[in-house]
């Protein structure tokens, strides 16, 4: 007899054999690992001026180990700092507006009729509203804050999930198991929890993936805008923009930043690939028949 | 007579995932001018791969190997440029589903000039002519009209109808049918056999019939090919096949489909004593209106009725059988029954209580007693849900106070009871084939220990051989347990094997209603009476018989 698996024990078995997933996993873990405790074993911090090493190339000897920028402060430091941020933006924005959309479609799409047209033109509505207009009001009436950044990606994220997960849940509504489901006496609740959310996973799974660099991209923009995370403290955003400008006179300033935020990309790209397929059970090797 | 197409050792394999599958195996077969050749068998038989290899239509881990000369040509092995000015041109095609087989985004127009433009130097209006004239043979009403129409516009009587004009539109001297009917009603089924015998001898045309039904091969072909798991079983003219069988398979293919249609056959219920009248389910003037979109923003209501009027009863005990053609309301009526649709008027009542008067627990409470099993086995089961967690939800909503312990063993015991094994337990919907998934159905269905089943379409997806058992198992079930069963299908001869009182249903009423031997054999309407000839019988003089009698009834 075969043993019983919940699902998410059997996804993790499916994930494991996922060579390209597992590396992603694990090269996402030291990069966590690093900006968490990478500054503690640096002599310098995010502020300091090194007025003795003003844009100077990377050197193992005065442990500026990715150079400085154009204020003589520490790269090393400020990527780790930026890191925080950015992988803390991109995570929590994209967990809040999946949860909040996810719930929010599926709750639509499930009730539909006048339930459904009320919530999904509520999210017309916030559809309608210019994002930097959006952000500039959350400034003027609350002060600047990086958990307004939170707020305000998170505000706007959450519609498209909604708006992809009621039609999905669309789709799954029809389908006959939902309906053995009622006459099996489930509540609407369980049904929504147990037989849609689920069954969505698949779509969610992907677009939280295409999520993550967005948000980390839309933070960037933000602080370019002056909006965003204030100096001293940075985002790997802000740091390939000011790198950007340098790029050819100190040309590391680009590229140590632009190498953690893209390996960041790639390995969540890699990372709900895997994920996809295996909290998908058809992809699963079958059984004997 | 000379031969149209000759096999010579043709086998088809298919590679996958290291296996080698050998799906057919040294078929030899001939088919002559002006004749209809049918192939007959199961699914997984080989029929439709060893006409996909003559059309070089396989799949690419498919090859085929032998000899298949189409007019002196041998086309194994034939280079796809070369072939494609056969097929299409001198063979045509048309398939099963005609839901999926025409493009929605493209005029039907469009769709059938592409063939002429491939295959002919005809200009654009000798082609808009030629496609016109072919949809009226086909008896399209309106065909200029339809020539610039979208698929979606049609029946699936009438698409299937598109199809074969697309197909005769280049004159082919063969044309492959590829169970034509199987997704049809009966009745447009017996139109769209006629059109294609009719077809056939005007464009002077063969034509190799697929299908797993015994009637459709005798009321059409000329020659029969039995073939199981890719081997011929017998091959010959049908009047030999039907009338002194050789093959073992072909015997018990004909026992069976003739089982179900003989006329004193064996009720497998015992008859009801009619002394006990109390009736579970009842409705009185039952409507169900569904609006549909406006066409325009001021435009009157569009309303669908699906149930008009019905008022029916089922009593205890008893198989009320449901039958009528896509569209007549029945599975509406059944959802309704079930709770799973509101009522526009009128009353049902369920067990004594008025379904429009009880609050969400009472529904529940009803519900406890009347479960229901889908026709579809895959899309009925969430396919992220193990059989475990599948047989253990309405256990949790029915009977919250249930010990972990009991719930195991009651779930292993429904498992048992409808001929699965524990170690099923752990599977997901998508590793058991569609009978074992019809089981698990069942299973879940009778876990709250109901007393009143519905079957909406329950076998209609499946196999004729896993069809038989797993009406054979709700039989039992419904025996041992003293169910009450409410049986909707469109198949008349599962109906009439097991029913003990019928309902006819058109366009959301009822036309007739009465116990299952009446309404068959001396049916009051003219409606019931012309679904029940349009069934194909297996048994070709009599079919030959009722395509005279409708050639001259025209």
């Amino acid at each position: 007899m075969r043993k019983t698996n919940s699902l998410l024990n059997d996804a993790w078995v499916a994930l494991s054999k996922n060579k390209a997933a597992l590396i992603s996993a694990t090269t996402m873990a030291a990069m966590v690992f690093m900006v968490l405790f990478g500054p503690i074993f640096s002599p310098y911090t995010i502020d300091e001026t090194d007025w003795y090493k003003i844009s100077a190339a990377p050197s193992l000897l005065d442990g500026h180990i990715f150079g400085t920028d154009d204020l003589g402060r520490d790269l090393f430091v400020r990527t780790m700092f930026g890191g925080r941020i950015s992988l803390m933006v991109g995570l929590v924005a994209t967990l809040v507006s999946v949860m909040i959309g996810v719930t929010y479609g599926a709750v639509a799409g499930f009730m539909g009729g006048r339930i459904d047209a009320l919530m999904m033109r509520f999210v017309d509505v916030l559809y309608a509203m210019p994002f930097l207009f959006f952000v500039i009001l959350l400034m003027v009436f609350f002060g600047r804050s990086i958990f307004l950044i939170f707020v305000a990606i998170g505000a706007v994220n959450w519609l498209d999930i909604a708006r992809i997960v009621r039609g999905q849940t669309l789709n799954i509504k029809g389908k006959e198991y939902v309906d053995a489901a009622k006459t099996g006496g489930v509540s609407t609740i369980k049904i929504i929890m147990k037989h849609i959310v689920p069954n969505l996973l698949g779509v969610v799974v992907v677009y939280v993936a295409l999520t993550v660099p967005q948000v980390i991209l839309v933070e960037s923009f933000l602080s370019f805008l002056g909006l965003g995370v204030q100096e001293p403290m940075t985002s790997w955003g802000a740091l390939v923009n000011q790198g950007a400008r340098q790029m050819e006179s100190s040309p590391w300033m680009l590229l140590f930043p632009a190498i953690f935020l893209a390996t960041t990309l790639f390995c969540f790209n890699f990372i709900g690939d895997g994920l996809r397929d295996a909290l998908d059970p058809k992809d699963r090797t079958r059984g004997n028949d | 007579m000379t031969d149209l197409l000759a096999t010579k050792k043709l086998n088809v394999k298919f590679r996958s995932r290291g296996e080698i599958i050998h799906a057919v195996k040294d078929l030899s077969f001939k088919l002559s001018d002006d004749e209809v050749l049918g192939i007959v068998g199961e699914s997984g038989s080989g029929k439709s791969q060893t006409v996909l290899s003559i059309m070089g239509l396989l799949e690419t881990n498919g090859s085929a190997t032998g000899s298949c000369l189409f007019a002196d040509k041998e086309l194994i092995g034939l280079p796809s440029g070369e072939l494609n000015n056969v097929r299409g041109n001198e063979i045509a095609m048309i398939f099963q589903d005609p839901m999926s087989s025409l493009n929605p985004y493209i005029t039907i127009g469009k769709q059938m000039s592409g063939v002429l433009k491939r295959h002919t130097r005809m200009g654009n209006k000798e082609i808009k002519e030629r496609c016109i004239e072919m949809l009226d043979s086909v008896g399209i009403g309106k065909p200029q009209e339809r020539f610039d129409g979208y698929s979606f516009e049609l029946s699936g009587g009438m698409r299937q109808r598109v199809m074969i004009a697309s197909a005769l539109l280049t004159n082919p001297k063969l044309l492959i049918a590829d169970e034509p009917t199987t997704a049809l009603d009966v009745t447009v089924q017996e139109k769209i056999l006629d059109l294609i015998l009719a077809v056939k001898e005007r464009f002077k045309m063969s034509v190799i019939m697929i299908t797993h039904d015994l009637g459709v091969v005798a009321r059409t072909c000329d020659q029969v090919l039995v073939m199981k798991n890719g081997e011929l079983q017998e091959s010959g003219n049908t009047e030999a096949i039907f009338y002194s069988p050789k093959a073992d398979y072909t015997k018990e293919l004909l026992k069976k489909s003739k089982e179900i249609n003989l006329k004193e056959q064996q009720k497998y219920t015992e008859t009801q004593d009619p002394s006990i009248k109390n009736s579970l389910v009842k409705s009185t003037n039952a409507k169900v209106n569904f609006v549909l979109p406006k066409k325009a923003l001021f435009s009157a209501e569009n309303i669908l009725t699906a149930v008009n009027e019905i008022s029916m009863e089922t009593h205890e005990g008893e198989v009320l059988g449901i039958v009528g053609e896509s569209g007549s309301g029945k599975s509406t009526l059944a959802k309704t029954i079930l709770g799973l649709q509101k009522l526009s008027s009128g009353q049902v009542e369920v067990f004594g209580e008025r379904l429009s008067e009880i609050n969400k627990k009472e529904l529940k409470e009803i519900r406890k007693k009347m479960q229901v099993v889908f026709q579809d086995p895959f899309s009925s089961l969430n396919p992220r849900m193990t059989v475990f967690e599948i047989l253990k939800e309405p256990l949790d909503s029915f009977f919250p106070s249930m010990t972990k312990e009991s719930a195991q063993k009651d779930i292993e015991d429904g498992l048992m009871e409808v001929g699965l094994t524990p170690e099923y337990l752990g599977r997901y919907p998508h590793e058991l084939s569609g009978g074992q998934c019809q089981r698990v159905a069942i299973a879940r269905a009778l876990m709250p220990k109901p007393q009143l089943l519905i079957c909406d379409e329950a076998v209609s997806a499946l196999d004729a051989s896993i069809r038989g058992e797993i009406i054979d198992l709700l039989l039992r079930i419904k025996a041992e347990k003293k169910l009450t069963m409410i049986f909707i299908a469109h198949d008349l001869a599962v109906v009439r094997k097991i029913c003990d009182r019928v309902i006819v249903m058109q366009s959301g009423k009822i036309v007739e209603q009465g116990p299952t031997e009446k309404v068959f054999f001396e049916p009051e309407k003219e409606y019931t009476a012309n679904l029940l000839s349009a069934v194909p019988v297996p048994d070709p003089k009599m079919e030959r018989e009722k395509y005279i009698k409708r050639v001259q009834a025209k």
